[in-house]
């Protein structure tokens, strides 16, 4: 199915725009904020029109193409925009923006505002430029444009503990790089193209070929959050600013599983990778992945540590579906990748703003916090029955597809694991939601009468002694800011409405991506 | 137009004994000199440039005689390319020299770091282009000598004493490539390149053992000038205990120059890298890959800035020789590739350490903290200058060992693309945490305000200008090397017999 | 055998020279005589030079009469530049030395390394 390709500059600029802003943000810098939010936000929604702006091409069945330059023989800039990569730069762009409006409000009053959103536009930049790659070099360029600013977002807070997780994460991320680095000679060297569309070449599983796919493993893997390179993940989550954690969780992550996919389907091609044995290497790492992810969660009493590890259990979702290789499984993985980022990115909007609001980060102190901050909590609810796979909302649209797919397979035993993760999410993610709602803060119940009279004793994660605070000072409605409320209901809804209306676009999307990952 | 080879070589010597003689008469006027000298030598290093990409390779008879009793001038795309990286850099090291750079403003050496400078661009631009192997050594001779003097220009203790170091050790190889000149001499008749290497396929058949004692006699002699493990031993000396403008030159250029000339020799003389096949190749190889590790490595132990920018120069003068001892094609163009992008990134990083050290008065890294905010477009150009030495895309540094590791792969010896890896991996070790806490470190302002320069201002702009356009060229050569790697692709095929 | 030593017997002791003048070069630690190690070293390499080049019963090739045998110009040429070469060399040397002295009062290689190390060099 050879698709119409068509020369278009919107990918190119769809790439380029943000890091032309940076240099605005730049100059703009803390003198004139107002100016420098405005810039960053109409950037963010010129990113979001202008993918949207592809849909009518893309719909027709073209391809799009925006060569940038050609650096030297084989090193080309090139974008290449077909369904896969449209469906996942719209997603991404979308979920970004409502992102960014957040961070309007989130960071106000916030150190280095000027840093992190010229970092925040790099990062952007870099994330979409991936997506939207047609050979490794082109990716790899944006790969790293993405991956080294992020380290700024996450060490925004500057505290030790921010700066001791930053450094596992750019160490791991050189090595991730370097592993790319490798793959990218190796693939060079064999086929004589870095392009991403050049299935057939590779065919034997010669030591070259096998390094490089590990390397690739190595590489993206690290970047999804892949047992056992998830290490970075856990700490760089929940110490970057919750704006940020939104975004590594939400999109950072997704383009290691799609430069995955690229590799897999694109370069090695689904037959070999069947043939050489290696997708049932990647269904164990990502079923090895699904249950640590979702079984240390449990375990993890800091919100957003907990849905760090959420997110590491999800994104085993989404490689498991790369290793079945059956279509439904492959479409309920591309699903996955538009519900995930949607659901865990309005997961860690709220967690802002529930940390900034209130300042509890531990989930044993949110009792009460429902109705507290009624829209936080409601967006977090619905978010949470979506990832739990409660019918009819996206997660188990994806779920299910999953399943089917373990089925079609012939693998049903990954439809066990597949289940036992659903019953470890609801299990953690539930948990906040009762307490949230019925909840009694923790020293509560050591306290006893305070709880009647004083209303309740917000409890930080410091040890200091909990401090009473007579009841006329207290203030018991703390829902959020309207520019954070906004984004993340928007998100919210999302994650529910779509599997509800008949038109289930993000669905239509998954599917033909998968028919063209699988060469149908 | 057709006298331009000469002309490269003889206006910065000719600019040098101006200055030499009325620089002690009016330093201003020696500065005039020397920037106006470099202008006009990067013009006809462009000149050249142009006229070989346009009509092919130049052949230049000195004073008209032909070889074999003249000496030829020979100059390919190569060599073109080399002369304009030779000229710019060299200019910018002068302009920020001229303009207030390096690390104290004291005069001590009054106009003889111009003169300097100006000889080695001229005798570098000769060893360049030599083709004949006479005229190379006396050419390599000059340039050795004037780094010597390069080195000691400020006359501190440490200087002094790393400048004998490299001499003696300079000295010696000095009389190892006479030597090895000589044996060629003797046992091919000829002295012109092309000539005694079409000599030399016969006399090595009739005298087996001198042919050898050469080619190792000049591995050994070159190595020592361009610092190639374990014969790099004068280096972190010499080129952490020079001025900044002098590391620069000296790391970014004079090194080079002469790994370039050994494999000019090489080439000429037995018609392929390394004398192909012989164990000499397989030497050099594990050489320059311990080099690559070690190299980084021992850079990491560093504190001192100098120190750790002089032994990332060993380690990539490792790279270098990597790709020339492979011998594919793709990988010498990306030897030839990182010759130009380690010039670049090299000059930059010391030229900015440069600043810093000027600025806080101290060269130990650990001291060197929060100084990104009070100084943040200094650290902005060495922090992309760092990005280029670990290897990441969009800087020149990528392309060429890109280009080394496929041609490693190409040539059939993997561990050099993994020994790129894990010494790019070294790279970020210790550049990263420096960039990182220059501009996030707490910054120290008492030892600041010790320090001769008001706190709270880039200084020299001048000198920051030249920074910054270094680290722009980084970037630029990063995103559009074309039309000098293509260069260096097509030359290198032409000169590498076909696998 | 015999005929063979004699016959080479200048490359031969070129040969030695150079490995006379090495040895000085590392194993002395006194500056100035490390230099006339090196000069030993560098008029081994002359030696071998004019020896390569030497003509029995050559004349410089100036005027030559029928029958008489010229002796090649090129070695003489390499062997004054090289001398050239090798003085600048020494006296660069010989005036670093002298700064040398100035600021540490020793020209001993021991004594001078013992100095840097304990100014933390």
């Amino acid at each position: 199915m050879e698709a119409e390709l068509v020369n278009s500059w919107i990918p190119g600029a769809i790439a380029f725009l943000p890091l032309l802003a940076t240099i605005g943000v730049f100059v703009l810098g803390d003198q004139r904020a107002q100016i420098r939010d405005g810039l960053v936000v109409i950037t963010s929604a010129a990113v979001v029109a202008l993918a949207a702006a592809m849909y009518p091409a893309i719909s027709a069945g073209h391809v799009l193409v925006s060569r940038i330059m050609e650096l030297a023989p084989s090193l080309t800039m090139i974008f290449r925009v077909d369904v896969f990569g449209f469906y996942v730069t719209l997603v991404a762009a979308a979920v970004w923006l409502m992102v960014t409006i957040y961070s309007l409000g989130y960071m106000e009053g916030e150190h280095a505002q000027t840093r992190f959103y010229a970092f925040f536009l790099l990062t952007l930049s870099g994330a979409l430029g991936s997506f939207m790659a047609s050979d490794l070099f082109t990716l790899f360029m944006f790969f790293e444009l993405m991956s080294l600013p992020a380290y700024v977002l996450v060490i925004h807070e500057q505290t030790p503990q921010a700066m001791r997780a930053g450094v596992k994460y750019l160490f791991m991320t050189i090595a991730g790089s370097l592993a790319f680095f490798f793959g990218l000679v190796a693939i060079q060297g064999m086929t004589g193209s870095l392009d991403l569309n050049q299935v057939g070449k590779i065919t034997e599983a010669g030591p070259l070929a096998t390094g490089a796919f590990i390397a690739f493993v190595i590489a993206f893997g690290m970047k999804a959050g892949m047992v056992p390179l998830h290490v970075w993940l856990s700490d760089a989550h929940p110490v970057a600013p919750s704006p940020a954690s939104a975004l590594l969780s939400g999109v950072m992550l997704k383009t290691g599983a799609y430069g995955l996919f690229r590799v897999i389907y694109g370069i090695y091609g689904a037959e070999f990778f069947r043939a050489a044995g290696w997708s049932t290497w990647l269904q164990i790492i990502a079923a090895v992945t699904i249950l640590l992810g979702s079984a240390v969660a449990i375990t993890q009493t800091d919100l957003k540590r907990r849905l760090a590890y959420s997110s590491i259990g999800q994104m085993g979702y989404i490689l498991l579906a790369m290793g079945l290789m059956t279509e439904r499984a492959m479409v309920g993985g591309a699903y996955h990748i538009f519900a995930h980022a949607v659901v865990k990115s309005c997961l860690f909007l709220s967690a802002g703003s529930i940390i900034r609001q209130t300042g509890l980060r531990d989930v044993r102190d949110f009792g009460g916090l429902g109705y507290r901050m009624p829209l936080t909590m409601a967006c977090f609810t619905m978010c949470a029955l979506t990832i739990a796979g409660i019918p009819p909302m996206n997660g188990f649209v994806s779920e299910w597809a999953l399943m089917q797919g373990a089925f079609d397979a012939g693998l049903s035993g990954y439809a066990v694991v597949l289940m036992l993760s659903a019953l470890m999410n609801a299990v953690y993610y539930f948990t906040i939601v009762i307490t949230a709602y019925f909840g009694k803060p923790r020293h509560a119940e050591h306290v006893g009468e305070m709880h009647d009279e004083h209303g309740i004793i917000p409890h930080v994660t410091t040890e200091a002694p909990p401090q009473i605070i007579p009841k006329r000072h207290f203030q018991w409605l703390r829902e959020a800011p309207p520019q954070m409320l906004v984004p993340m209901l928007i998100l919210a809804t999302a994650s529910v409405i779509f599997s509800l209306i008949p038109n289930n676009w993000p669905l239509e999307m998954a599917q033909q991506s998968a028919k063209l990952l699988l060469g149908r | 137009m057709n006298h331009l080879p000469v002309a490269a070589v003889l206006l910065p010597l000719a600019a040098a004994f101006c200055i030499a003689f009325l620089g002690a008469m009016s330093r201003r006027l020696a500065r005039a000199i020397a920037q106006v000298a470099v202008i006009l030598d990067l013009i006809v290093a462009v000149l050249i440039w142009r006229t070989v990409s346009t009509a092919g390779p130049l052949a230049y008879a000195v004073g008209g005689w032909l070889p074999p009793l003249g000496i030829a001038l020979r100059i390919d795309a190569a060599v073109a390319s080399f002369l304009v990286l030779l000229a710019m850099v060299t200019g910018l090291v002068v302009l920020y020299a001229a303009n207030g750079g390096g690390e104290d403003t004291s005069p001590a050496e009054g106009h003889w770091f111009w003169v300097m400078a100006l000889v080695a661009l001229g005798s570098m631009a000769g060893v360049l282009m030599a083709g004949d192997l006479f005229n190379l050594f006396v050419m390599v001779e000059i340039t050795s000598i004037v780094s010597y003097g390069l080195v000691s220009v400020r006359r501190t203790g440490a200087a002094l004493e790393a400048s004998f170091k490299y001499l003696v050790l300079g000295g010696v190889a000095t009389g190892m490539l006479l030597l090895a000149t000589a044996l060629v001499y003797g046992i091919t008749g000829y002295l012109d390149l092309p000539m005694a290497g079409a000599a030399m396929s016969q006399a090595l058949v009739d005298y087996p053992y001198a042919g050898m004692a050469a080619i190792g006699l000049f591995t050994i002699g070159y190595g020592v000038k361009a610092g190639l493990m374990p014969f790099h031993t004068w280096l972190p000396d010499a080129h952490s205990s020079a001025p900044v403008a002098s590391s620069a030159l000296l790391s970014g250029l004079v090194v080079k120059v002469n790994v370039f000339a050994l494999f000019k020799v090489m080439l000429g003389l037995w018609g392929s890298s390394f004398g192909g096949g012989s164990p000499l190749r397989g030497v050099v190889l594990v050489l320059s890959v311990i080099a690559m590790v070690a190299g980084a490595g021992l850079a990491w132990r560093e504190r001192d800035i100098k120190r750790m920018l002089a032994y990332s120069t060993v380690g990539h003068m490792g790279y270098i020789f990597a790709g020339f001892a492979i011998g594919s094609p793709f990988a010498v163009a990306g030897a030839m590739y990182h010759i130009v992008s380690h010039a670049l990134m090299k000059s930059c990083l010391f030229l900015s350490a440069g600043l810093w050290v000027r600025q806080t008065g101290s060269r130990d890294v650990n001291r060197i903290t929060g100084i990104g905010k009070q100084m943040p477009i200094t650290t902005a150009a060495f922090a992309v200058a760092a990005l280029g030495m670990i290897g990441f895309p969009g800087t020149n540094g990528f392309v060429s060992k890109y280009y080394i590791a496929v041609g490693a792969l190409d040539g059939g010896i993997p561990i050099v693309a993994i020994s790129i890896i894990a010494s790019s991996l070294i790279n970020g070790m210790f550049y990263l945490p420096v960039v990182i806490r220059a501009y996030l470190g707490r910054s120290r302002r008492s030892e600041i305000a010790a320090a001769r320069v008001p706190f709270g201002r880039e200084t020299a702009p001048g000198s920051l200008a030249v920074v910054v356009v270094l680290a722009v060229l980084i970037v630029l050569t990063g995103l559009w090397p074309g039309g000098a790697m293509a260069g260096f692709l097509a030359a290198s095929r032409a000169l590498l017999p076909l696998p | 055998m015999v005929e063979r030593i004699f016959g080479n017997l200048n490359y031969l002791l070129a040969m030695g020279l150079f490995a006379v003048g090495m040895h000085t070069l590392l194993t002395h630690s006194n500056l100035i005589k490390k230099i006339i190690g090196l000069n030993i070293m560098e008029t081994a390499v002359f030696l071998l030079i004019i020896s390569l080049g030497y003509v029995r019963g050559g004349m410089a090739p100036i005027d030559l009469q029928p029958g008489q045998v010229a002796v090649h110009p090129l070695p003489s040429a390499l062997v004054l530049t090289g001398i050239v070469i090798a003085v600048s060399t020494t006296a660069y040397a010989l005036s670093l030395v002298i700064r040398i002295h100035e600021q540490y009062g020793t020209v001993d290689a021991d004594e001078l390394a013992r100095i840097m190390r304990g100014q933390g060099q």
